[in-house]
């Protein structure tokens, strides 16, 4: 009888290591930061959750993200997409501020294209004007 | 601002002067009563041997046609209740005139068909009723059809009509490419998001075929003017970028070098087709480029500065580009003309808030989509009287994305007063005549402007 073959301990293994990069996104571990209408200045709220978002890149430091913009949907399709563009440039110009390497941080604008909310009042639009995180690559 | 606005109509002087329709020269070979639209009478055309599958078709050729008539007002077409009041006849010669003429008919379609095999013979007279046009035929033309085309059948016959008739190039042979969700298709990826693809239709909204497959979100599909390819913005690669495909072919490429750190959109194809013009992110800021269209140069920059730029639009011979940029107000972009080469930019006078521009191809407006806040309007700035008007009169719902047709006698828009977004077309006046589009939802129209 051969001896038993010992195995490593469950504690020590981050499941998000061996996760696939969808189920790391539908985890949600990178949380959405949120924006004034038309705006795409970040206020306190989102500058935390920018800094908190910077603490799990540093974690994992081989993930690359993507930050998306988004916008309600109200305004034009193409200006919407502009006003995402910046979005998700604020967004990534302060990741960067707070040490995220530049390489690891992408932009794409959606603008109006993927509501969170599909709703058309303030409650759905406030959740709608966002730039959120996507891992593209581990 | 006295001097730029002088600048602003040197530069349309210049632009428009070349511009003069080339129908102003010719005469009209066929008018109604006093210079009014012509009065046509289309009656049920006469069978030959008629069986089920003789009377569909040449039922269907006459409605495709009757559409295609009443579309482009050139005629005015008798409703057909009226026309069913008077008896049919076979011949010019058997023709009741006196009774047409009562109706108000200036003129009478009289066709005939018959099946030629496969195919179906159409002979077709348009025969004059009264005063020195009596019994006069202005068009004793015959077509042959494929049965399994009928509608092209048709719209051959009106652009023939129109062309023939009133000097008027039809536009029953272009086609429209909108973006649509019908598929239900979905993005790849954790997130659950739906996808759109482009598509391709007849100009009255017949035929729908999707031209990608791709299952991501893909968005601006525009023609190049020979109607041969379509260019389009896909997320296909993640981040936006321009393809360009033959729709004949299977061939399809990026001209303008996208990756996931640039983004390009909104592309226009060049009057003579060899160039691309873009918006791309590849320098911070959306700007303004210009590639060939093989791609086989590197993108040229044609905006400087700072700010967002969008949405090129070519005046028909080449000269000039019409864009929005939000260089006066981070959050209002205005409607701008530069020179092709990126010279020369200044914002047109009275636009306030501007997207999506369209120049016609008579070069003598730009229409955009007008509005601070929704529902949106449709606005042309004319190039002749520099003056901004408004297309439709307010009604609650948002009309956007405007694009000219071919002859410049049209707009196809996006609107949102049946529901969801889809697809129409207005007449220059703002009267909607046509919704093209109804199953999902429905944006970014583009309108060929030749068959392809």
């Amino acid at each position: 009888v051969p001896p038993p073959v010992p195995v490593a301990s469950p504690v020590s293994v981050d499941p998000l290591t061996s996760m696939a990069v969808d189920d790391v996104n539908r985890a949600s571990l990178l949380k959405p930061v949120f924006y004034l209408y038309d705006s795409d200045q970040l206020d306190d709220a989102a500058r935390q959750t920018l800094s908190e978002n910077s603490q799990v890149l540093r974690k994992y430091a081989s993930w690359v993200v993507t930050v998306e913009g988004h916008c309600d949907e109200r305004g034009s399709a193409e200006y919407n997409l502009a006003l995402g563009d910046r979005r998700a440039q604020t967004a990534r110009n302060y990741l960067v501020s707070l040490g995220v390497p530049a390489d690891r941080v992408r932009t794409v604008s959606y603008g109006n294209e993927f509501p969170f909310d599909p709703g058309h009042d303030e409650a759905a639009w406030a959740k709608n004007r966002r730039a959120q995180f996507m891992v593209t690559a581990k | 601002m006295a001097m730029r606005r002088w600048l602003i109509l040197l530069v349309f002087l210049a632009a428009t002067t070349t511009l003069a329709s080339p129908q102003q020269t010719v005469s009209v070979v066929l008018n109604g009563t006093g210079g009014r639209q012509p009065r046509l009478a289309v009656p049920d055309f006469t069978l030959a041997a008629p069986d089920a599958d003789l009377t569909t078709a040449a039922a269907t050729v006459a409605e495709v046609l009757w559409k295609d008539l009443e579309f482009e007002e050139e005629f005015y077409v008798i409703p057909p209740d009226e026309v069913r009041k008077v008896p049919s006849a076979a011949s010019a010669e058997a023709l009741p005139t006196a009774q047409w003429a009562a109706l108000g008919a200036d003129y009478v379609l009289l066709a005939s068909a018959k099946r030629t095999g496969a195919d179906l013979t159409l002979d077709l007279h348009v025969i004059g009723v009264s005063g020195d046009r009596l019994r006069k035929d202005e068009f004793p033309r015959q077509f042959g059809c494929q049965m399994s085309d009928l509608r092209t059948c048709a719209h051959t016959i009106a652009n023939r009509l129109h062309k023939e008739l009133r000097n008027v190039d039809g536009v029953a042979m272009t086609r429209l490419a909108f973006v649509s969700d019908r598929g239900g298709a979905h993005v790849p990826g954790g997130i659950d998001r739906g996808g759109k693809e482009v598509y391709i239709a007849d100009y009255d909204g017949a035929n729908p075929q999707p031209v990608t497959a791709n299952h991501a979100l893909n968005m601006m599909p525009t023609w190049s003017p020979d109607g041969r390819l379509l260019a389009w913005v896909s997320y296909a690669a993640g981040n936006q970028d321009i393809y360009v495909k033959s729709i004949y072919e299977v061939r399809q490429w990026r001209p303008a070098g996208g990756t996931a750190a640039i983004a390009n959109l909104s592309p226009a194809f060049s009057p003579d087709g060899t160039q691309i013009a873009f918006v791309s992110g590849r320098d911070g800021t959306y700007q303004i480029y210009v590639v060939d269209t093989d791609g086989k140069t590197p993108p040229r920059r044609l905006t400087a500065g700072r700010a967002y730029e969008g949405v090129p639009t070519w005046s028909q011979n080449g000269a000039q580009i019409a864009f929005t940029s939000d260089r006066l107000d981070p959050t209002t972009p205005r409607l701008f003309v530069m020179n092709a080469d990126g010279t020369s930019p200044a914002v047109v006078p009275d636009t306030l808030r501007a997207d999506r521009p369209s120049w016609s191809p008579l070069g003598d407006k730009i229409a955009f989509t007008c509005g601070a806040t929704a529902p949106y309007n449709i606005c042309a700035f004319d190039t002749h009287t520099n003056q901004v008007q408004p297309l439709r009169a307010p009604d609650g719902f948002s009309s956007e994305q405007p694009v000219f047709s071919a002859n410049g006698r049209h707009i196809a828009f996006k609107t949102n007063r049946w529901g969801k977004d889809q697809i129409a077309i207005m007449d220059l006046k703002g009267n909607i005549q046509r919704q093209i589009t109804n199953a999902g939802t429905n944006t970014f129209p583009a309108w060929s402007r030749s068959k392809g």
